[in-house]
């Protein structure tokens, strides 16, 4: 933001003393509008010292577009007032605009022979009576300097405030034919409190309560709490941050959420570095503490102080019930100049030093993801992501058992390439390519697609998608279509999807499946920051249909 | 059952009461600076004019014509919620915006899928509520398992055992890793007694899994 307005702030001085644009009889002064009257009346931000006059011709850039037109009708030292020619306009305050003005007033002031005093000049002459200040005093005392720069208020200071959001959703499915149901009720919030013990620190509680039924499981509730945290420092006058309770861990969000404390320091040149210790939740839905234990410590160096090239290195040891379980290796870089590519990445490395029966090396590259991406100054872009994931053989808690033949060969690797183009100001084309291959088999999907905006209605947009994948254990080809509108009140859209899929190993009538699928959303933002969004999806295939409905409701404050 | 159902409407009920009280201070008056929250920003680089923002005799408010046209004056534009959003969110004592900027979302927001989604998060989510849409279930089309049939009437939660704390990795697409309790509860015939563990494709069909079909 500060950059923002020394831009802004740059941009008026400079305009004020003169450069900017110019030719050989003008120069152009950019003014700001600080007070609207009525009748089309203004008061602008430049005046007499920036060689404004009466009659001078200016022009109001209004932000939605046009241009006003009009006159200095009064002249003072530092604001004019200007008639617009449209009496019923009304530009807000802080529109720009922009006035001509002869070069040869600013060459007036340039020559010191015009500007000194002379003996027969009774103008110069004249002693002027003293400027009297009109504004009442606020708040000053006699001693206090009158222009001086505000120290700002740090964070332990301020008043406490709090931001967040409490939501709740529900969706209710059900396959009448083959007589299966999935349904879901959640209702939470993820609030923070900044400066609750006037110390600078930020509370943060993000739970929720959920109640599933399925028909293979039991019905379950749960109350789920993804953070319960208290964050101390990390701004930009407090180098060391520390994170207590439950938290995703700051610097290297890789290492997952932790019940338990973390500390880091942000160097002079931005580096950071920085330690945690606590027990890791189990990687599901039950989160579930004080099984696991971890130590981790990482490293992230950066190329300057925007950060936009770095390098992150880390290390977790794990421990399940004191058992010496996972020893993993984490490295991360990040390229994100202004312009031109992006490159990020993160790659696990797991390390085996004899404790894990289901691996035969000592060391593993579990999972990565490396990413090349380039947006384009026309709205094209293009991502290239390449996946790859391996099973690491860990002893901590997962709900899904994986026999130990599996976790020693099961691997998946993707190459996914995603472009897209717009051609002319309403039609957008997108396009998406995947490979990919595991232990047994490998495929791939292809998919492209139109979005066209103002097809059927003026705030609307109507998309045609064509997809084709080979798939693991299926082929499938299909088309979508779906249309729908933005406004300022609310959002919806319908989509309608046609796919063919043939399963591969079934005998000939069971093998193909024609599946229509409809549906259908409505999103509606309200006053006072509430959200609503509601949804029906159906699907027919095989002589049977799947029904579901859903909404989502959500307060922003 | 009655009780759990109870809970889940008193957890409503909890949830329209705690939305229709719950405002920060100075909720609603968006722009306005807080006497308590002071000058983040240093002004010594401002525009001379205090006027185009403040009140006179109510230096720690904002006019209330004052408008920041984000994307003209920044070349970003804050669209959905964002709009509404106040300006310390995003402005505030971490640091220079630029470092966040150049983040992307990830410059703000904390990364629930801890770097295994990548960071272009508009596929997934919107600007306005951030609820995932059903955008999710299209794009597991590109994926080796698309869904068909009453696949797609499953909730996330139920493959993806860690949905619900952002953990949406891929899965292991063999039958059993999702169908495991179907696995455990099938006695008749006894499916693990007789050793049919695997090749589900054998009896059952993606579309009606309880009820297997002759071949």
């Amino acid at each position: 933001m500060t950059s923002i307005f020394r831009v802004l702030a740059a941009t008026c001085i400079v305009a004020a003393a003169l450069p900017g644009q110019q030719d050989e009889t003008g120069i152009l002064v950019m003014f700001r509008v600080t007070s609207v009257q009525p009748r089309g009346r203004l008061v602008i931000d430049r005046g007499e010292t920036d060689k404004l006059e009466e009659g001078d011709s200016v022009v109001v850039l209004p932000r939605d577009g046009g241009r006003l037109s009009g006159r200095v009708t009064r002249i003072e030292a530092r604001t004019a007032v200007v008639e617009l020619d449209d009496k019923n306009a009304a530009p807000p305050v802080g529109t720009r605009g922009e006035v001509w003005l002869p070069k040869l007033r600013f060459a007036r002031r340039a020559d010191p022979e015009r500007a000194r005093p002379t003996a027969d000049d009774p103008v110069q002459n004249e002693p002027r009576p003293p400027a009297e200040w009109q504004n009442p005093d606020e708040e000053w005392k006699p001693g206090m300097p009158l222009l001086t720069r505000v120290r700002p208020v740090r964070p332990e200071n301020r008043t406490w405030s709090m931001t967040g959001r409490a939501f709740a959703s529900s969706q209710l499915s059900h396959v009448p034919h083959a007589g299966s149901h999935n349904s879901w009720f959640r209702s939470g919030a993820d609030v923070t409190f900044q400066n609750p013990f006037h110390n600078g620190g930020d509370l943060r509680v993000d739970g929720e309560l959920n109640y599933k039924t399925s028909y293979s499981e039991d019905r379950a509730s749960d109350l789920l709490v993804r953070r319960a945290a208290y964050t101390l420092g990390g701004t930009r006058y407090a180098r060391d941050r520390f994170d207590f309770g439950r938290f995703l861990q700051h610097d290297l969000s890789e290492f997952g959420v932790m019940d338990g404390v973390a500390w880091s320091r942000r160097r002079e040149n931005g580096h950071r570095f920085g330690a945690s210790l606590g027990f890791l939740p189990e990687p599901n839905d039950d989160f579930r503490s004080f099984k696991d234990f971890q130590l981790s410590a990482h490293y992230q160096w950066v190329a300057d102080e925007y950060e936009r090239v770095s390098l992150t290195g880390g290390f977790q040891k794990t421990f399940h019930y004191g058992k010496a379980d996972r020893d993993l290796l984490l490295a991360r870089f990040s390229v994100t100049p202004e312009e031109g590519w992006e490159f990020y990445g993160t790659t696990w490395i797991d390390l085996y030093t004899g404790n894990d029966p289901a691996k035969k090396h000592f060391i593993e590259l579990t999972q990565a993801l490396l990413v090349a991406a380039r947006r384009y100054d026309d709205g094209s872009g293009l991502d290239i992501s390449l996946w790859h994931q391996m099973f690491p053989d860990v002893l901590a808690n997962v709900k899904r058992y994986m026999p130990p033949n599996r976790i020693a060969s099961d691997r998946h690797d993707r190459l996914t390439v995603n472009a897209w183009l717009p051609r002319g100001d309403d039609t957008m084309l997108r396009g998406t390519a995947v490979l990919w291959n595991d232990e047994d088999e490998s495929g791939g999907s292809l998919e492209f697609g139109i979005d066209k905006q103002r097809l059927l209605f003026d705030d609307g947009s109507t998309g045609f998608v064509f997809y084709a994948a080979d798939a693991a254990f299926e082929s499938a080809f299909g088309a979508l279509v779906r249309t729908g509108r933005r406004t300022d009140a609310s959002r919806w859209e319908v989509s309608y999807d046609f796919g063919y899929h043939h399963r591969v190993g079934f005998p000939a009538d069971f093998a193909d499946i024609f599946q229509h699928r409809l549906f259908g959303e409505y999103e509606m933002p309200m006053d006072g920051g509430w959200d609503l969004r509601g949804w029906a999806d159906t699907n027919l295939f095989d002589g049977d249909v799947s029904i579901a409905v859903g909404f989502w409701i959500q307060k922003r404050f | 059952m009655r009780r759990k159902t109870m809970i889940a409407v008193a957890c409503f009920a909890l949830f329209l009461v705690f939305g229709c009280v719950a405002t920060s201070p100075g909720d609603g008056a968006l722009h306005r600076w807080w006497s308590g929250l002071g000058p983040v920003l240093p002004h010594d680089t401002f525009p001379a004019d205090c006027n185009m923002c403040h009140m006179g005799r109510k230096w720690n408010e904002l006019r209330d014509e004052f408008y920041f046209d984000h994307a003209r004056e920044t070349g970003h534009a804050l669209n959905g919620a964002h709009a509404s959003a106040k300006c310390l969110r995003c402005h505030n004592d971490r640091g220079p915006i630029e470092v966040f900027q150049s983040k992307g979302c990830a410059g703000c927001h904390e990364d629930v899928h801890q770097r295994t989604l990548g960071n272009d998060c508009s596929k997934c989510h919107d600007e306005q509520t951030w609820h995932a849409s059903k955008m999710v279930v299209d794009k597991h089309a590109t994926t080796r398992f698309p869904l068909a049939g009453a696949h797609l009437a499953v909730a996330c939660h139920r493959c993806h055992e860690g949905a619900l704390v952002g953990k949406f990795r891929p899965i292991d697409s063999n039958c059993a890793t999702c169908h495991d309790r179907d696995l455990q509860r099938a006695v008749n015939p006894p499916h693990i007694g007789l050793g049919w563990t695997d090749r589900c494709d054998r009896c059952h069909v993606p579309t009606q899994w309880n009820q297997a079909r002759t071949r």
